[in-house]
């Protein structure tokens, strides 16, 4: 309850008062005198109690960069002495105006007060802000009062800024005249025009089945046949995002993960804006090990995928390419969409006492997604982004500083993969933005 | 121009120091100056065995004692700087206030002893109280410094900080004024009961008065200590909310 040297002082006092009392020395009486009042009197005093804060954000959601007011509101009812009024905040996140760690000095009687503060969220995700802890003494720090936390847990979820797609709009208005018929899907929020009838393929909803159809043709699959009908919307586009722990390289704002994040958002954004279908697939992500977005358009759907976006996590390398692709099977056979994969090329690179197992999967999976495209009778182009890792600073001084080995083996597999028959889209995001590597690949393309 | 608040703690920390330590020199050298003139020249009392010295030599012991006390803190052992100097600055006094004692217990063996007079009481007792409430200010203000950096390397808001400090100070200063009111108030009268020819002589009315007040005192405080500790036990019992 108390301090060891408050005890002491009033282990000194009875010394004082058991030795004056035994000689009746009054300079002794008195000095123990003074101590033990002086003990009482601090004794005597409550630390504050009855403490409550009140904790709202104006927003739930918020874009990655910005910065949210956390308003704070704290009422203490009884007790003298300091609070202090504590937020533990995830470490990502910035304080830019006021603080999270307050003191607040209470007399008595009641004391209410505004304790905001402004905290800047500069990495998207799902952030969870914990209850304020507070923690009072008594004056003199004699007393330690209660320590607890109160107010609400604030979970605001932070999306993904997406960069301005202005200069891709530019690139669109020649090649949609130029390739119109291209763009339109080969499946989407489909009408009730009928087109033709199939065989069933692994996704296709129930309803579409045709069951007086399928009854009358005999096939040797065994497969019920499908009505096609014609699609609304335009191009299906579909990415993949390597999530895996190896794109978690560099600092926690700026790495080929969160490029990643912001790759696929531009794309999104672009395909969306155009009319187009997008799903994605997000492999290696922390938990589950994958993220699915179904394939939809509309605005709806790029608030769906920026929810995604904002709520990926680095995981373990446990799944590949050719697993997802597996595993969207049915989307891509129906969407037959534009693919986009966004990796790192670099850490397929076979090293010297490792096989070639990795590299040949993913070139499987892209020889298999290029089939898939085939199919369409279209242009059967799959398109990998390779996202370059940060280069170091450390080495500033070297003179091997030009070379960068993950740019060498990146290329090296680039030339690979574009015989398998991929686009290999070369971004190195230290240099520029993803929109600007994509005018440029667009623009040596078309 | 504004002190930093470090140097202001740091100097209100080491004017106490000499002033308790001022204190005790004088308790001192009032107890030898009398023991002195009680023996001149004889080799009978404590203050002869003493070597020889002035206030030139107090004042080179006070400035040693506070050197030592610096460099003690300086190595981080606050709490054994402050405990060493309440040693430092009471064990001289010991003599001084030795010589008010009302009960000669030696005087019963058959020892006839005298340990010089020393000060007059109050200004024994004040020089005394004084050396106790510099110590009590003085534990409070090494707490103030610690509390002080804990809060900068916190990045706590300057203001706040100070405005903190500011306020345990005042309260350190309304407790301890407030207590030394009070224990005046008690002493007075005792001296009052003492002095009073109403009651019988034989009876050593002050002290009976103020030890009284003193144990009535302390009991309050094993009364609040107590409730203090049984609502601690409470608070922490599982299910109690805060």
């Amino acid at each position: 309850m108390f301090p060891h040297s408050f005890m002491t002082w009033v282990g000194l006092s009875l010394i004082f008062l058991a030795v004056g009392l035994a000689f009746g020395n009054l300079v002794l009486l008195t000095g123990s005198v003074f101590l033990l009042l002086a003990m009482l009197i601090i004794t005597a005093l409550q630390p504050p109690s009855g403490v409550t804060i009140e904790r709202r954000t104006p927003r739930a959601i918020c874009w990655s960069g910005d910065t949210v007011t956390v308003d704070r509101r704290m009422t203490a009812t009884r007790g003298m002495g300091p609070i202090f009024i504590h937020d533990a905040l995830p470490p990502e996140l910035e304080v830019e105006q006021g603080n999270n760690l307050r003191i607040v000095w209470k007399w008595a009687g009641t004391k209410s007060c505004d304790l905001s503060y402004q905290v800047r969220f500069p990495k998207r995700g799902e952030f969870t802000l914990p209850a304020s802890t507070w923690e009072s003494q008594a004056p003199l720090g004699v007393r330690r009062g209660q320590s607890t936390s109160s107010g609400e847990v604030i979970s605001m979820s932070v999306v993904p800024r997406i960069r301005g797609i202005t200069r891709l709009n530019e690139i669109r208005v020649t090649t949609k005249q130029t390739r119109y018929q291209d763009d339109l899907a080969q499946t989407g929020i489909s009408n009730s025009e009928f087109r033709e009838l199939r065989s069933y393929a692994p996704g296709d909803p129930i309803k579409l089945i045709n069951w007086k159809a399928s009854s009358r043709a005999a096939r040797s699959d065994n497969l019920p046949l499908v009505n096609e009908l014609e699609p609304e919307g335009r191009k299906a586009v579909w990415i993949f995002l390597d999530t895996a722990r190896y794109m978690d390289v560099g600092t926690p704002l700026d790495n080929p993960m969160e490029n990643t994040v912001e790759a696929a958002g531009s794309l999104a954004q672009f395909y969306l804006s155009r009319g187009s279908t997008i799903g994605a697939y997000a492999y290696n992500s922390y938990g589950d090990g994958g993220v699915m977005l179904s394939p939809d358009a509309g605005q709806k759907q790029f608030r769906r995928l920026t929810k995604m976006l904002a709520g990926l996590k680095s995981g373990p390398p446990r799944h590949d390419l050719l697993q997802s692709v597996e595993w969207c099977k049915g989307f891509l056979l129906r969407l037959q969409p534009e693919v986009f994969i966004i990796t790192r090329l670099d850490v397929f690179y076979p090293r010297p006492g490792e096989g070639r197992e990795t590299l040949d999967r993913f070139n499987s999976a892209i020889r298999k997604l290029t089939a898939f495209r085939s199919r369409s009778r279209r242009s059967a182009r799959v398109r990998v982004v390779h996202v370059s890792p940060q280069e170091s600073n450390a080495d500033a001084d070297s003179p091997f500083k030009d070379i960068d080995m993950s740019q060498w083996e990146s290329r090296s597999l680039a030339t690979d993969l574009r015989r398998s028959g991929a686009d290999v889209i070369d971004w190195n995001p230290g240099r520029e933005d993803f929109i600007a590597t994509l005018v440029r690949h667009m623009n040596v393309y078309r | 121009m504004r002190l930093h608040w470090f140097a202001t703690v740091a100097a209100a920390e080491i004017a106490l120091v000499l002033c308790v330590l001022g204190l005790a020199a004088w308790q001192f050298a009032g107890w030898v100056s009398s023991a002195a003139e009680l023996d001149p020249g004889g080799s009978n009392t404590l203050a002869a065995l003493l070597p020889p010295f002035g206030n030139f030599h107090l004042m080179v012991a006070v400035l040693l004692a506070t050197g030592l006390y610096g460099l003690i803190q300086f190595f981080g052992k606050s709490s054994l700087a402050l405990w060493a100097l309440t040693i430092l600055v009471i064990l001289p006094q010991i003599p001084g206030v030795w010589s008010h004692n009302k009960l000669s217990w030696e005087k019963f063996m058959g020892v006839e002893a005298s340990m010089g007079e020393g000060h007059p009481f109050l200004l024994a007792g004040a020089i005394f109280v004084g050396t106790l409430l510099g110590l009590v200010v003085l534990h409070r203000v090494i707490a103030l410094r610690k509390l002080g950096g804990l809060l900068s390397s916190r990045n706590v808001d300057t203001a706040e900080r100070d405005g903190t400090l500011a306020n345990e100070g005042l309260a350190l200063a309304v407790i301890v004024s407030l207590a030394l009111v009070l224990a005046l108030v008690l002493v007075g009268a005792g001296t009052v009961m003492g002095g009073s020819t109403l009651l019988t002589s034989r009876v050593p009315w002050a002290v009976v008065t103020v030890g009284g007040g003193a144990s009535l005192l302390l009991l309050g405080f094993i009364a609040l200590f107590l409730r203090g500790l049984s609502a601690e036990t409470t608070q922490r019992e599982p299910g109690s909310g805060g």
